[in-house]
């Protein structure tokens, strides 16, 4: 039974500017969970918010056109205050969140209700049974984890019962922890029969739970798909842009290789099919397909260290943030520092370029102390991309921006920066609007004028912090490119990430700190084949390694090594008789 | 800086209903400026540590004591001068020129000095022992409109973000090189507004995405709004109130006693 319907849905900011929702009619059956995605700018999350009434009820300039019900209701007539159509959860829980204790914040959109003291509370017991948060009902908000505080702004919309609920982005602020307990909430969601939306450009920790995918491209529905079907095919993948799960990323190579196969999404269905249809080889060996491979890069003990790191100690306060972290790290590589939030990554970075001075021990980038530099001058050899972009652009033009480093630190711009400078804004496609204000572009644009900031400077060190935060896959594969590039040209580059299936296929080293303290520190291989690591640490190990594990050959690192390594030969196959073409 | 905020403890003090608190607060701001004497400004002072010994929170309130001590110094200072300015004929204990200092200009800038720290401090007592959220509740069941004390207990939770987002962008922008604690002041003034822009259009943001958080929780839009919680007097606070009743009369004899 449908339980939303859009007819003709169009929408424009403001009367006489472009259609930016193109007449999208869409249906929605009770019980089902849809992803939309798209690139962004493709409009759908304005269509979110016309979804979740935020157009036009709080947007009120725009033009809408067409209609929309949910639950038989005129979406865009809605009397009754207490009848809630749609329930939405944004992507930064922060803002989402009123009230000190978590019970507080459950209670507030019941409290706008208006409903009665005993409903509220049979709600909040239903909704914290339901999301399994029970025990922090009685806790201070701004103490949970951004997982936690992401499944409150869940049981606070779900206590006001909304028809559908509607996730902008939920995953994307989260680290691998909170991903699973968002994760772990929507798969019981569904079981429950919700309606659910998820809207993103990253479909992989949603895919194994979608039944529709939606794609939107320049403000119209392009695709509407079964999961099934669209998980299926490589190339409606590729089109679309979004991230899709490594697993299926190796589906569609085993469908090329012309292996017959039930589609999968799911690392769980991945290893059943796997092994069902005796695909996996019984004794797998690491075979890798080239001796270039970045990964295969072994440390030189004799080799200097481009960063020396000993017995470094940093208290906030009374907090111990960092505790005897002991860490060579020779240059010219691709270096990964893994950790859940708070576990000393931002802290142990802010050391590097002298923004933080350590409480005891001892810290060399490049023969020079940060603590007894200026972070000017630490800023000629480390070069930061921080998370957000809005907090670093606030020159006037995007030139302006892009040389502002230089300008900072040298006090002009030579004719030969200025031409680097030139070449990278041509290359990240930001050229054409040198003259532009920096806080007009898309988010992804700001995203790469800062690299280009960072770069322009030449530092012998790139520091990114989660690079990949709201890429598309295209984006992210051009970035893996740069950063390849980059590395051969004889930088060190260290990335600050959540993607490990990203950093798997570009990394050399990996710095794991759990608590302050490391963790383990290696070669990608030496680390990645440590099961027993992540899970101690609860991040998950991105699924083709784990496949790679289950298969008997430790740290793969992504689906073309899987392959080589884990999969039987023609004659193996044709010996068991498996299903292939 | 950083700034007060709730601090979790088992304690007398914290069970108080926040309507107790808040009147607590008044009174002892009303007593300090209406009784503005060095015997009352003492009592006030000890039944303050009082307070802070049944709150357990001595440590932030010595804590506070420090951060306020310059500002406490100065007041002080700048008193003794002005009443060094005034002679009124009493004892001298030291004089230079113009300046007369009497036994009662110390005396007088040193119950200054104590009504500055008791207005912070009282005030400080109540934000570290109660949340933003009871004292929203507290603050509308004393008759504010909703809508003002919640936006009271927004400020306190927003505070934390933006000081967040000021640090990133300070930080942020150190790391690309930018010398902000370099040159003179006017230089340093024309630095640091450059970073105010980034900030305030984080803050911009920030301001949006509340409202649209606040918007998807209905807030405003539906019927009357109806408290989860209910806030009742309990034995603690009919004893604390009983206790209150007693220091006023404690304090209106002791001015009468001893002028004021």
């Amino acid at each position: 039974m449908a339980i939303l319907e859009a007819k003709n849905l169009s929408y424009r900011f403001r009367p006489g500017s472009p259609q930016v929702i193109k007449s999208i009619s869409l249906t929605i059956n009770e019980g089902e969970v849809v992803g939309i995605f798209g690139r962004s700018g493709s409009g759908k999350s304005v269509f979110g918010y016309i979804l979740s009434g935020i157009i036009p009820n709080f947007y009120r300039n725009g033009i809408i056109e067409g209609e929309l019900k949910i639950a038989g209701t005129n979406a865009f007539q809605v009397k009754d205050a207490s009848n809630v159509l749609v329930g939405m959860v944004m992507q930064n829980p922060e803002t989402q969140l009123f009230g000190f204790r978590v019970e507080d914040t459950l209670a507030f959109g019941m409290e706008n209700l208006g409903l009665s003291r005993e409903e509220m509370g049979k709600r909040i017991e239903r909704v914290s049974k339901q999301l399994q948060i029970e025990h922090l009902l009685n806790r201070f908000t701004g103490e949970l984890s951004g997982g936690q505080k992401q499944l409150c702004c869940l049981a606070s919309i779900l206590a006001m019962e909304p028809k559908v609920l509607v996730l902008d982005e939920p995953v994307s602020a989260l680290d691998p922890g909170g991903v699973l307990l968002i994760q772990e909430a929507v798969a019981r969601l569904k079981r429950e029969g919700r309606t659910i939306i998820v809207i993103g450009n990253n479909a992989g920790w949603v895919a194994p739970l979608l039944d529709r995918v939606v794609v939107m491209n320049q403000g119209e529905i392009v695709l509407d798909n079964q999961a099934e079907e669209f998980f299926a095919d490589k190339n409606k993948v590729i089109a679309s842009g979004i991230t899709t799960t490594q697993v299926n990323e190796l589906y569609h190579t085993l469908v090329e290789k012309g292996y017959r196969l039930p589609v999968f999404v799911s690392y769980a269905e991945a290893k059943r099919y796997l092994w069902e249809k005796n695909i996996i080889r019984k004794n797998t060996t690491l075979r890798t397909r080239s001796v270039n491979y970045n990964n295969a890069i072994k440390e030189n003990p004799k080799a200097p260290s481009l960063i020396s790191i000993r017995e470094l100690s940093f208290m906030y306060g009374q907090f111990k943030a960092l505790e005897g972290i002991n860490v060579d790290l020779q240059g010219g590589r691709i270096i990964g520092l893994i950790g859940q939030n708070g576990s000393g990554k931002s802290t142990l970075l802010k050391h590097l370029n002298g923004l933080l001075k350590p409480t005891r021990g001892t810290i060399e980038v490049n023969g020079k102390r940060p603590d007894q530099e200026t972070i000017a001058a630490m800023a000629k050899i480390i070069g930061f991309v921080f998370q957000n972009p809005d907090q670093m652009l606030f020159e006037e033009t995007v030139y302006d921006e892009a040389t502002f480093g230089i300008r900072a630190i040298y006090r002009q711009v030579s004719p030969e920066q200025k031409e680097t400078v030139e070449k990278l804004l041509a290359e990240f496609g930001l050229l054409e609007y040198r003259e532009e204000l920096p806080v007009n572009l898309s988010a992804g644009q700001k995203r790469w004028l800062m690299i280009a900031s960072a770069v322009a400077v030449n530092p012998a060190v790139l520091v990114l912090d989660e690079p990949t935060n709201g890429m598309d896959r295209f984006d992210k594969e051009k970035l893996a490119m740069l950063i390849k590039e980059w590395k051969n040209a004889g930088r060190t580059i260290i990335i600050v990430s959540h993607d490990l299936p990203f950093l798997a296929d570009l990394v050399d080293t990996v710095l794991l700190l759990d608590k302050g303290r490391v963790k383990a520190c290696g070669t990608i291989r030496e680390i990645f084949s440590q099961r027993e690591i992540f899970a101690e640490i609860n991040i998950p190990l991105p699924e083709i390694t784990m496949l790679g594990l289950e298969a008997g050959a430790p740290a793969i690192l992504n689906v073309d090594e899987f392959i080589d390594s884990c999969l039987t030969n023609a004659t193996e196959r044709e010996e068991m008789g498996c299903a292939v073409s | 800086m950083q700034l007060a905020s709730y601090v979790e403890k088992e304690s007398y003090f914290h069970s108080l209903d926040p309507r107790v608190k808040i009147i607590w607060f008044i009174v002892i701001t009303i007593v300090a400026l209406a009784f503005r004497t060095l015997p009352v400004m003492v009592l006030v002072v000890l039944s303050l540590l009082g307070a802070w010994l049944s709150a357990k929170i001595l440590p932030e309130i010595l804590s506070l004591m420090r951060k306020a001590l310059p500002l406490l110094s100065i007041a002080t200072v700048t008193w003794m001068i002005f009443g060094a300015l005034k002679p009124e004929g009493g004892e001298v204990l030291f004089s230079l020129g113009i300046l007369q200092l009497e036994r009662n200009d110390i005396l007088k800038a040193i119950t200054v000095a104590l009504y500055i720290f008791i207005t912070i401090s009282v005030f400080y007592t109540v934000i570290l022992t109660t949340d933003f959220s009871e004292l929203a509740y507290g603050l509308s069941k004393l008759g504010l409109p909703y809508t003002l004390t919640f936006m009271i207990a927004l400020i306190f939770q927003t505070i934390p973000l933006l000081s967040g987002e000021i640090t990133t962008i300070l930080n942020a922008q150190r790391s690309r090189g930018y010398e902000l604690d370099q040159g003179g002041l006017i230089e340093k003034y024309r630095k640091y507004a450059s970073v105010v822009f980034p900030f305030v259009m984080r803050a911009i943001n920030l301001g949006k995405n509340i409202s649209i958080g606040l918007h998807v929780y209905q807030f405003g839009i539906g019927k009357k709004r109806m408290n989860y919680k209910e806030l009742q007097l309990t034995g603690n606070d009919y004893i604390f109130i009983g206790l209150l009743l007693l220091f006023i009369l404690t304090i209106i004899t002791v001015s009468l006693r001893y002028g004021g």
